[in-house]
């Protein structure tokens, strides 16, 4: 089928067309998803530079405004404003720099020390290995949010130590996953021969192990930054998380509960905006399981993926 | 560092080293013993296992599988890595000392000095990792120095000598774009990159066809005509038959027949391996259906007493369940480990 491709040296990515046709190449779901994300993105970092942006002035004037509505003094609220007269739309942004900050960076946390963890474990076995797996289990077996509220009671609540939070209390779902693979992994004829041609473990961890880590990774980080918005969400729902005049989509949802009845938008504009994110990362990330995997057909279904 | 341990006390082979003196030896294994923890306490995978690997000799270890020939080589090798093993008893590689040694003088022999080809080729080459990128690795491991170039020609050189067509296509190429063979030929470059003066092929021939199986065991031969020896392990007298030098016969962790490859198949003097050699399918004769042995192989936490083949054995008479047989010779080069080889021996 594809033995012309195969055969050829892999052309270098040059032209806007084949740029085009090696992003459409995963199918219109992800295609969408990715510039659905890309947009989100692209809104929140240059959310600044717009003309309307404003996420803190208040005009209690101007409080509850619908869609589309212009205040007294002629600003036109896209998405209206809250309780306070703040512009949603605004707020909206805002929330999207600080959701996407908090979920990369405590994702980036908990695979960093999931997978040094599970290396550990799985390739060196032993003392390490079982202590690794009381850790898992420990940390299983509380309640991540039980674990947060002492410690932000105690040290306050701030943007880094929520991503440290949220990253350290998140490494299991990592470790889990990469111990059993390397577990299997470093058994590889593969692994035996790098050893017999005088490899190093070290070597053998960065060539043999941790390239075929990296599909099973981005599939579990993928599906860990959906479930860390919603966790960012809930914490800040909670108090816990992001304070105002901060604001995040999930403090934007726990505060509009409160006009649930009498201004529905409130409610409605941060959670479709979560939803639209968290879907789009988890659909924009599924087809990287078939394509890390070379010999598998794209369109594959992942063996790999984890109940989240 | 250069750990050469003091000579341990070796015992001087078992009867079959007086012929040795025609050629040097690459490689001695003595007494070489492994022991696994079972839920019955250790027992021996390889029970005393001694022989020799001479220089350009292609050495058969033959046997059925549980046997202990891989365990053997890996024990030499130092990739038995559990924490249940003990390894016990000396393996010489020239100067070396395998069994003592430390880390970092394995990984300086490994891939330098001894060459490793796998039985599956398509589980001992990384799927995520180009061909030309695991080349690399076993140039470079061995030798920091030599650019980029160097690599990209060497690595080149190495698939055309083992008869990799397109070699500077292949060197882009991940093994699942390529035949089984040709993963075979690409391993095969990769343990012979470094002309190690010793090569060890696990069942090299029994992941591929036949037509294949003959290719590879041409470049084996090969291997030995640019001054290698050659260590194959395979539970396939047929392979051995045609490239060995000599063969040793492995069942239940000991050698129990070690001779010049023609003596071994024409003067069995050991049932087992008569067993084996009845169990060869053979063109032309038209056969109802193969001999089997009898049984199965012991298990490694219930051994017979005496000669562990004895439940099997057609000749087995009271001696056979008492006293375990030691290699004796039976012939020029030739020991068995047999009470009653004279039986056999034709």
């Amino acid at each position: 089928m594809t033995t012309s491709l195969t055969l050829t040296a892999p052309a270098r990515v040059t032209s806007l067309r084949s740029v085009i046709g090696s992003i459409t190449r995963y199918g219109a779901v992800a295609t969408v998803s990715w510039g659905v994300l890309a947009l989100i993105v692209l809104a929140a970092l240059v959310a600044p530079l717009l003309p309307f942006y404003d996420p803190y002035t208040q005009n209690l004037g101007g409080a509850y405004l619908p869609m589309f509505a212009r205040a007294d003094d002629g600003t036109l609220h896209l998405l209206g404003t809250d309780s306070l007269g703040v512009d949603t739309l605004s707020q909206l942004l805002l929330g999207a720099r600080l959701s996407l900050v908090i979920a990369v960076g405590s994702v980036l946390v908990s695979a960093v020390i999931g997978v040094t963890l599970g290396v550990a474990a799985g390739y060196l076995g032993g003392l390490i290995d079982r202590f690794v797996v009381v850790m898992i289990d420990v940390s299983l077996a509380v309640p991540r949010v039980l674990f947060m509220i002492p410690v932000v009671a105690v040290l306050g609540s701030s943007l880094w130590l929520l991503i440290l939070l949220i990253g350290v209390t998140g490494w299991v779902v990592f470790a889990r996953v990469v111990r059993t693979q390397v577990l299997s992994l470093r058994r590889r004829d593969y692994v035996d021969a790098a050893i017999m041609m005088g490899s190093g473990h070290l070597a053998v961890v960065r060539r043999h192990i941790l390239p075929n880590l990296r599909s099973s990774v981005v599939v579990l980080a993928s599906l860990d930054l959906g479930s860390v918005v919603v966790m960012e969400a809930g914490l800040s729902y909670l108090g816990l998380g992001v304070q105002p005049p901060q604001t995040s989509w999930g403090l934007m949802i726990e505060q509009a509960q409160d006009y649930i009845v009498t201004d529905p938008r409130l409610l409605i504009v941060p959670s479709i905006a979560l939803v639209v994110l968290v879907l789009a990362i988890n659909l924009g990330t599924r087809p990287f399981t078939a394509e890390f995997r070379p010999g598998r057909r794209r369109g594959a279904e992942s063996t790999v993926l984890p109940g989240a | 560092m250069t750990a050469a341990p003091p000579a341990t006390t070796t015992e001087p082979g078992t009867g079959i080293s007086s012929s040795s003196s025609a050629s040097k030896n690459l490689l001695s294994v003595s007494d070489l013993t492994v022991l696994f923890d079972t839920p019955v306490g250790p027992r021996a995978a390889v029970d005393g296992v001694s022989f020799d690997v001479r220089d350009r000799e292609i050495l058969g270890l033959v046997g059925e599988s549980g046997s202990g020939k891989s365990v053997t080589l890996s024990s030499i090798m130092g990739l038995t890595r559990s924490d249940s093993a003990r390894i016990e008893g000396s393996a010489r590689l020239g100067d070396t000392e395998l069994i003592s040694a430390d880390e970092s003088t394995l990984r300086r022999i490994r891939g330098k000095d001894v060459g490793m080809v796998f039985q599956n080729p398509m589980t001992a080459l990384n799927p995520v990792r180009t061909v030309g990128a695991q080349l690399a690795d076993a140039i470079r491991l061995h030798d920091r120095t030599v650019s980029r170039a160097e690599i990209r020609e060497r690595s080149r050189d190495a698939l055309a000598d083992v008869g990799v067509p397109a070699p500077q296509m292949r060197l882009g190429q991940y093994a699942h774009e390529l035949s089984g063979g040709l993963q075979q030929r690409v391993a095969i470059a990769m343990a012979l990159i470094n002309a190690p003066g010793l090569v060890i092929a696990d069942e090299p021939t029994t992941a591929l066809d036949v037509t294949v199986q003959a290719q590879v065991l041409d470049l084996l031969l090969a291997a030995r005509e640019r001054g290698a020896s050659v260590v194959v392990v395979t539970h396939d007298l047929g392979v051995l038959a045609e490239v060995a030098d000599r063969v040793a016969v492995m069942y239940a962790g000991r050698i129990v027949e070690i001779g010049p490859v023609a003596d071994v198949i024409d003067h069995v003097a050991h049932p087992y391996t008569a067993g084996l050699r009845a169990s060869l399918p053979r063109l032309g004769t038209r056969m109802e259906r193969l001999t089997g042995i009898g049984g199965a192989p012991p298990l490694l936490v219930d051994r017979p007493t005496g000669c562990a083949f004895h439940p099997r054995c057609a000749h087995t008479e009271t001696v056979c369940t008492t006293d375990r047989p030691e290699l004796r010779p039976v012939g020029d080069a030739h020991a068995s480990a047999c009470h009653r080889w004279e039986v056999l021996h034709g």
